[in-house]
């Protein structure tokens, strides 16, 4: 099942890379990063898979370090591992129900769906910067 | 180097970045990076919607203001881009050396339309197994896919209204889905939810907190107004599109 899960966040960040026009040599370790983040995500919490916010959290965090290694080792900016890496955990399909909620006039539902997509969303954007700004901080550290 | 060259430069980098959906930070410092490199100061201050860029050289303070009005991901462009700055702030080369790789960019070759269909289908099929679909669900989830990767070539030829793309693409996953439910019995929502997968604006949810975070906070406010947009102008196409299908099933 976990296996099945992790070639589907491998394909899962492939797919949408293609459309955002990644580059080819770089689109396998793309796939890989999508993939470390929710194998960290179910190393949290192996028995649910529609993911809370500390497995985003923590899957956000591990696609943070990764991305800025690759980004050394590839010779390309971080971003282009971290986009299609958090493609698998982003809230997206919340924020889909949040609004279909409104749409049919579920307006208490909606407003808790909407502050669990915020809170998701703030969770990855949260790892990832504070990723960032580690080594950032170390970067500077050492000139 | 003149001034007018080098900002002239500069922007042009910054605006080919934020139209390839790179975060507000990293294009104001690549404007001001490569403005260094040639020894000019200059400040640069970037909203999603447009750059003003100043410097105070040796004669004249100048300024450019540069209006972005249409913006998409591009990671090849991002990563470019990334290299040619670096590559300035080394080799400080000529002015016409730099705008002949910067107009190389911006035509930069893009993966061909059959293989971007083919990847909006792979998106559906793959969140649809995600979100704990069966195989027949992603099939059908596969075809809206498609659909939805010929509408992204209908109306990304610089359309002046940039949430309509997603407006028709939740319509016609809403009527595509339903019609699938009643075809072979799928579920019509994991049908529309995988497909919509691709539309939804996860980029723009991300870079907007990252902007908050980094404390560019205009910047990052109307990037979480542009996912919010984008996110209503999907439901609303996905609820007319399904209201659309009940409507037809009523009358026949």
């Amino acid at each position: 099942m976990i296996l099945k899960y992790l070639a589907l966040a491998f394909l899962g960040s492939i797919a949408p890379a293609i459309a955002i026009n990644i580059e080819k040599r770089l689109l396998l370790w793309a796939g890989l990063g999508g993939m470390l983040g929710v194998l960290t995500a179910l190393l949290v919490n192996p028995s649910s898979f529609s993911f809370s916010i500390s497995q985003i959290f923590a899957g956000a965090i591990i696609i943070g370090l990764y991305s800025e290694l690759m980004a050394k080792i590839m010779k390309a900016p971080s971003t282009v591992f971290v986009i299609p890496g958090i493609f698998p955990l982003v809230p997206g399909i919340t924020a889909y129900k949040t609004i279909q909620a409104f749409v049919d006039n579920e307006v208490s539902e909606a407003a808790l769906l909407g502050i669990d997509t915020v809170a998701k969303a703030f969770s990855i954007a949260f790892g990832i910067m504070l990723v960032t700004a580690i080594f950032r901080f170390a970067r500077r550290r050492r000139i | 180097m003149d001034q007018d060259k080098i900002l002239d430069i500069a922007v042009r980098a910054g605006s080919l970045l934020l139209k390839s959906g790179a975060e507000t930070y990293r294009v104001e410092e690549t404007i001001v990076r490569i403005c260094q490199s040639y020894r000019l100061s200059c400040d640069a201050f970037v909203l999603p919607t447009g750059i003003f860029v100043s410097a105070e050289g040796k004669r004249t303070p100048l300024t450019i203001v540069r209006r972005i009005s249409y913006r998409t991901v591009d990671l090849t462009s991002i990563s470019r881009l990334n290299a040619l700055s670096r590559k300035i702030q080394n080799q400080k080369p000529e002015y016409q050396k730099v705008m002949a790789e910067l107009d190389e960019i911006s035509n930069i070759k893009k993966y061909s339309n059959l293989t971007i269909a083919m990847a909006y289908a792979l998106t559906a099929f793959v969140y649809v197994l995600i979100f704990g679909g069966t195989l027949m669900e992603s099939a059908a989830a596969v075809i809206v896919g498609i659909v939805l990767g010929l509408l992204r070539f209908l109306f990304r030829q610089g359309s002046s209204f940039p949430f309509i793309e997603y407006f028709f693409g939740g319509f016609a996953a809403g009527i595509l889905g339903s019609l699938f439910s009643v075809l072979i019995g799928v579920n019509p929502y994991l049908v529309i939810i995988g497909a919509l997968t691709n539309l939804v604006p996860g980029v723009a949810l991300t870079n907007g907190i990252r902007d908050l975070l980094h404390g560019d906070i205009v910047s990052g406010l109307s990037r979480l107004g542009e996912a919010l947009m984008t996110v209503f102008a999907i439901a609303a196409g996905t609820g007319i599109g399904i209201a659309a299908w009940n409507l037809i099933g009523v009358v026949a």
